[in-house]
């Protein structure tokens, strides 16, 4: 998805975001460009109230350390963002993060998630009951 | 006049004149709704069905949870106070149904567990609870369990009657191994309303883990795909669409006249009515009453009592997400594959009174990733994440207590777009559920450790889609809303049809009861039509 340049909110911003997003759900196998969707999600939806909170949030995260977010440590980013958890801004970023991170179907099998099956035939064939660790007679109905 | 249809999705087979009073008007199409009007239909009795939300089509439905959520859910905003955990985590969202042909019954995972005897009889069998309204049914067990069977036949209930059952799913066999090991012996695949082979004009489910979404698989029971479509077809049934109702009027000798409401371009339509049933879902069937107000009734239409929107109920809930050294792949198959029903039993040696199911449950990843527990974040939050192929879920549906502060109101201020107010729901829980909820975290813990899990995760609620008990039945007029029959106890041509019905919430989920329940009221409705009493 590309992003529309605003005003609001500049490249460094936008880096930021994109920082603040990897601390609140890290996962090191994946790289920036699937955090940068979700920011990029984020700024299309926004208006210009939106745009004022992010740019707010933006700087308090610049300033919580006294150091641009985006150089911090991995500890040090982790405080800033302590720093204002709870806030609108804080809460506006950690709700569309856990939404729109796990919503990239490009994602999914690195989760180790299959998504979409009944254009497959659904898994009646390809595997709902083939737990190879329990085996079957560890599982008949009691009674 | 002719009602104008706006929605091009309809085509009325038949259509009724606003002013024919010969109709009966059913506000709702889901489990309740949807079942009236295939049981009236086919008794010869015309109906005219008001559906806030759209008609879908099959094309509509994807496999995808985020997509569905947006396209089904009833999203008009509600006020939730109280201590439950839901309105910490859903404040303004703290149900989840469906705004739609066919109701919740498009969303719900088919699960179809009888009410036990002890169910419909909770005061003679727990006796007093402390701050809770515990009453009996004003019926018993042995009075639906008929209407039992007939549901079970009508939706097609796998391992019901000669019914095919479905084979367990890898999560049904992570719980039956912890239950084996555990000492548990009533459980096995679930009874559900998904189709093993195909029957009543329904696919063969396929497996394939969105029964939530709609089932593109067509193999799952819904108000959409079976009473509506046969409703339709006896030529009696108008549905509308996009058309949500308002008001229930009612005459000088307080019979219920007519439906008052709103198409899908705003326009107000009174249809008149001979009858109407209110199937709404809980909420918004006890805010129809409350904002349907008069010189007669001034706390809202058949409400004299006081007690339209008390005792609320939504079941006490848990899950539990257990990480294996293996995989899993929760996702893989029916939603609730697996059933234990050990706990059911009133047993209060276990420190609280009624029972609960242990079910699987398995979600995608989304979904995962967003109810796990709304509001975490950080590493210890994605390395839950990072394990979810080799998760498996378990949850917990129980009886929770009729309270009656737990109720629906009218917001004093806040209106919705039809400038009616909105409702307000509380929500606390009662003692008795949180001992439940103790007893049941500890078990189902205990049974995953059992399957050999690393570590379990506790999850809060999720948000309600059993909505209960918000126009009780009562055999005391002064105790409820209504009659043993779910007709108002001060309107005698009105009736509530879904789940606001209930007494009590009983253990199990509450659908083939709902249907159950409209199957047993429509028969005596159409007796005391053909009677001349109504």
């Amino acid at each position: 998805m590309a992003s529309t340049p605003d005003a609001a909110l500049d490249a460094h911003a936008l880096a930021t975001l994109t920082a603040m997003a990897r601390v609140l759900y890290p996962h090191d196998f994946l790289d920036d460009a699937s955090y940068r969707r979700v920011v990029d999600i984020v700024t299309a939806q926004a208006d210009a109230a939106q745009n004022a909170l992010l740019a707010e949030g933006v700087a308090a995260l610049d300033a919580a350390q006294g150091r641009p977010f985006v150089d911090l440590e991995e500890k040090e980013k982790l405080a800033a963002v302590l720093a204002v958890e709870g806030s609108p801004f804080f809460e506006a970023m950690r709700a569309a993060t856990a939404r729109h991170l796990y919503d990239d179907r490009a994602l999914w099998p690195r989760f180790g998630y299959e998504g979409a099956s009944s254009h497959l035939g659904g898994y009646i064939e390809r595997g709902f009951a083939d737990i190879d660790w329990i085996a079957e007679d560890e599982a008949e109905a009691g009674r | 006049m002719i009602a104008p249809h706006l929605d091009d999705d309809d085509v009325p087979v038949v259509t009724y004149d606003l002013n024919d009073d010969s109709v009966v008007v059913i506000v709702g199409s889901g489990a309740g709704g949807g079942t009236m009007a295939d049981e009236l239909t086919r008794r010869g009795i015309d109906v005219v069905v008001l559906e806030a939300g759209p008609r879908f089509k099959m094309d509509d439905i994807v496999n995808d949870e985020w997509a569905m959520y947006d396209l089904l859910t009833w999203k008009d905003t509600r006020a939730c106070t109280g201590a439950s955990p839901i309105a910490r985590d859903y404040p303004t969202a703290p149900t989840w149904t469906c705004k739609g042909l066919g109701g919740t019954t498009l969303h719900w995972a088919a699960m179809c567990p009888r009410g036990l005897p002890h169910d419909f009889r909770t005061r003679s069998t727990y006796g007093e609870v402390d701050g809770a309204d515990v009453a009996d049914w004003p019926f018993d067990y042995e009075e639906i369990e008929p209407f039992y069977r007939e549901a079970e036949s009508k939706m097609g209930v796998s391992g019901r009657g000669d019914i095919p059952q479905h084979r367990g799913s890898n999560n049904y066999r992570v719980m039956a191994l912890g239950a084996k090991r555990m000492g548990y012996s009533d459980y096995g695949p679930n009874n559900v309303a998904i189709n093993a082979v195909p029957r009543d004009g329904r696919n063969a489910c396929d497996q394939i883990g969105f029964c939530m979404q709609g089932c593109k698989s067509g193999g799952k029971w819904s108000t959409f795909v079976s009473e509506l479509p046969r409703a339709e077809a006896t030529g009696r049934c108008e549905i509308r669409t996009r058309c949500m109702a308002l008001r229930v009027e009612h005459d000088d000798r307080g019979r219920a006249s007519g439906v008052l409401y709103a198409d899908a371009a705003g326009r107000h339509h009174l249809q008149k009515a001979r009858l109407v049933c209110v199937a709404a879902n809980s909420i918004e069937t006890a805010r129809l009453l409350l904002n349907s107000e008069s010189s007669k009734w001034p706390d809202g239409l058949a409400n004299g009592s006081g007690m339209v929107g008390k005792h609320y109920m939504r079941h006490t809930t848990a899950y539990m997400y257990a990480e294996f050294p293996r995989p899993v792949r929760m996702y893989r198959g029916m939603v609730v594959s697996g059933l234990l029903r050990d706990e059911a039993r009133h047993d209060p040696s276990r420190g609280f009174a009624g029972g609960f199911l242990f079910g699987t449950i398995g979600l995608g990843l989304p979904f995962f990733a967003a109810f796990l527990s709304p509001g975490r974040w950080g590493r210890d939050y994605t390395r839950w994440i990072e394990a979810y192929e080799r998760v498996a879920g378990l949850f917990v549906n129980g009886e929770d207590m009729p309270i009656a502060s737990n109720r629906v109101t009218l917001h004093p201020s806040e209106r919705d777009e039809h400038g009616l107010p909105i409702a307000c729901l509380n929500l606390d829980d009662h003692p008795n559920d949180l001992a439940m909820k103790r007893y049941a975290y500890r078990n189902g813990i205990a049974l995953l450790e059992a399957a050999g899990a690393l570590r379990v995760f506790c999850s809060p609620p999720l948000p309600v889609s059993h909505n209960l008990g918000t126009c009780r039945m009562s055999a005391d007029p002064g105790a409820g809303v209504i009659d043993r029959w779910g007709r108002s106890h001060e309107v005698p041509n009105l009736f509530v049809s879904d789940g606001s019905q209930f007494t009590s919430s009983l253990a199990g989920n509450p659908t083939l009861t709902i249907v159950a329940l409209a199957i047993r009221q429509a028969g005596h409705i159409a007796r005391q039509m053909g009677r001349g009493n109504l």
